[in-house]
């Protein structure tokens, strides 16, 4: 028998996204431990919503979705909080997603103290520690992001997913913001953490170039329905949707 | 020879004591699709803003930026139009969509208000927002990110300017939506007979839609030429190392994607 799934989606549906998103129709899928999927599809696609649900920071109006084994639709309160340090968010800006008056300390504290991860006086030496293992020096500890790189930045994001030891990391399009010289390091940064951790990736995109560098399985979404999946290259190779199609040729080609 | 329709000489631009853009002399004919390339703070866009005539306060420039075929200063938003690459900025949020193009529309052709709307309609259904005259009333929040990045368009092009200045214009978008207004941007440049200068950090974008490329690296124009000789033949590191790690649909798979060394580019 296969290992137990580290999430299991299973036929969610949202009439509509909160915040104005894309609704979701009967979406089932399977994720193995350390494996990357990809979520691609235009925008307003349900994307976003879908990595919303994972995340639980909305509620499908049907259908569940479980964490190694754990129904976590069914969670709230302390069982869900004390849940959340397994599956961890990186977003696309986020200079957006960190307090702007928190420094690269405050930012990397936060998950230590949350989920009670190190004694107050190790805090300093896990910081450390963390920026080191994405490429970061500690000289940067009491700088606020606002006054990093873009990629610096993801850099700080991804140390912050990793703090609480996650099983899944979903990455809301985590370089579609950052200069294409720093791209392949990020990528790089995310594909050597899951050789070390066993961390699984969603991997939402709508750039079918980049994923098919980065995932080795994809589904496509249209109109929050999965049109297509499978293996990225088969997929790629013999699209049987106008939407992956129109994905497919949407992606510019470098001639000369 | 002709006269180029754009003659840059020794541009240079300072913010203070940190210098934006240094000796700059570049020629664009009239009807060329010339592409700013470089990363953030490269001085691609202050390069794009330099020729609209859109710097800052506060920004010095030394150099020239002259007009040839046209013999006098351009006015933005009349002989040049320029696209950014967040509509929102560009876009008044209480004002509706149809008296925003007919406003640059009247001021720049010298035309009444009820031609104005007219040409408003026009330049929507030229931009190909669906039912554009049921639309002239709609504000900017009924449109989606593709659609407002259209409506923009069409107040850049409402003045009728013979160069527009597109500054990331699909950066924001997704890929789909990208590829739809790239190719009518294509299309509107091709039939009017524009100019265009194109900033872009997509080397392939840039190769697909662009006769000539300038490569811009730490405020220096390091590379430009025609855009198959510069990505053919890159003569600086810096572009070699965008041809070279570029992802595309063909590149070989690997286990890790090749990275630029920042390092090794000085």
């Amino acid at each position: 028998m296969s290992p137990t799934p580290i999430l299991e989606v299973k036929n969610i549906s949202k009439r509509f996204g909160d915040r104005g998103g894309a609704g979701l129709r009967d979406i089932s899928f399977v994720l193995a431990p350390g494996e990357t999927l990809a979520v691609a599809g235009a925008s307003g696609s349900g994307k976003t919503t879908l990595a919303r649900l994972i995340m639980r920071l909305a509620e499908p109006d049907k259908g569940s979705i479980h964490l190694a084994g754990q129904d976590i639709t069914a969670l709230s309160g302390e069982r869900l909080r004390r849940r959340r340090s397994r599956f961890q968010m990186v977003f696309q800006d986020p200079l957006a997603a960190f307090n702007p008056r928190a420094t690269v300390r405050d930012v990397l504290e936060d998950p230590l103290r949350l989920h009670g991860l190190a004694n107050p006086g190790d805090y300093g030496a896990t910081i450390g520690a963390a920026l080191e293992r994405v490429g970061l020096g500690t000289d940067l500890i009491d700088r606020p992001p606002r006054q990093l790189s873009g990629g610096q930045r993801q850099r700080v994001a991804i140390a912050r997913a990793i703090m609480t030891k996650p099983e899944l990391i979903v990455l809301d399009e985590p370089i579609s913001a950052l200069d294409v010289s720093v791209r392949a390091q990020i990528l790089n940064l995310l594909l050597d953490l899951k050789e070390q951790t066993g961390v699984a990736y969603i991997f939402i995109s709508h750039d079918l170039a980049v994923v098919r560098a980065f995932a080795e399985r994809l589904i496509v979404l249209d109109e929050g329905r999965i049109v297509e999946s499978g293996d990225t290259e088969t997929v790629l190779k013999a699209p049987k949707t106008e939407t992956t199609r129109a994905l497919i040729e949407a992606v510019p080609r470098l001639i000369f | 020879m002709s006269k180029p329709y754009l003659h840059i000489a020794g541009l240079g631009v300072r913010y203070g004591a940190a210098v934006a853009l240094e000796d700059i002399s570049l020629e664009v004919g009239q009807g060329e699709r010339l592409a700013l390339i470089g990363e953030s703070g490269s001085g691609k866009s202050t390069l794009a803003m330099a020729v609209a005539g859109l710097l800052p306060e506060g920004a010095k420039a030394t150099g020239s930026v002259d007009f040839p075929t046209l013999g006098y200063k351009p006015r933005p938003g009349k002989d040049i139009g320029v696209l950014f690459q967040d509509p929102n900025g560009s876009l008044d949020p209480v004002m509706n969509v149809g008296d925003q193009i007919a406003e640059v529309a009247m001021i720049h052709q010298g035309i009444g208000w009820t031609a104005a709307r007219v040409r408003a309609a026009e330049l929507l259904g030229a931009v190909q927002i669906p039912r554009p005259l049921t639309r002239l009333n709609s504000y900017p929040h009924e449109f989606s990110g593709g659609q407002k990045q259209r409506i923009a368009l069409a107040i850049a092009l409402a003045g009728n300017p013979s160069l527009l200045i597109a500054d990331e214009p699909t950066s924001a978008l997704d890929t789909v939506v990208q590829r739809h207004i790239v190719n009518l941007l294509d299309r509107l440049v091709r039939d009017n007979g524009l100019t265009l200068i194109f900033v872009t950090h997509d080397i392939a974008l840039a190769s697909e839609r662009t006769d000539k490329i300038g490569v811009l690296y730490r405020g220096r124009l390091v590379e430009f030429g025609p855009a198959a000789d510069v990505l053919g033949a890159p003569r600086h590191p810096y572009t070699r190392a965008l041809v070279d790690t570029h992802i595309s649909l063909d590149t070989p798979r690997r286990k890790r994607l090749a990275e630029i060394d920042t390092a090794g580019l000085e």
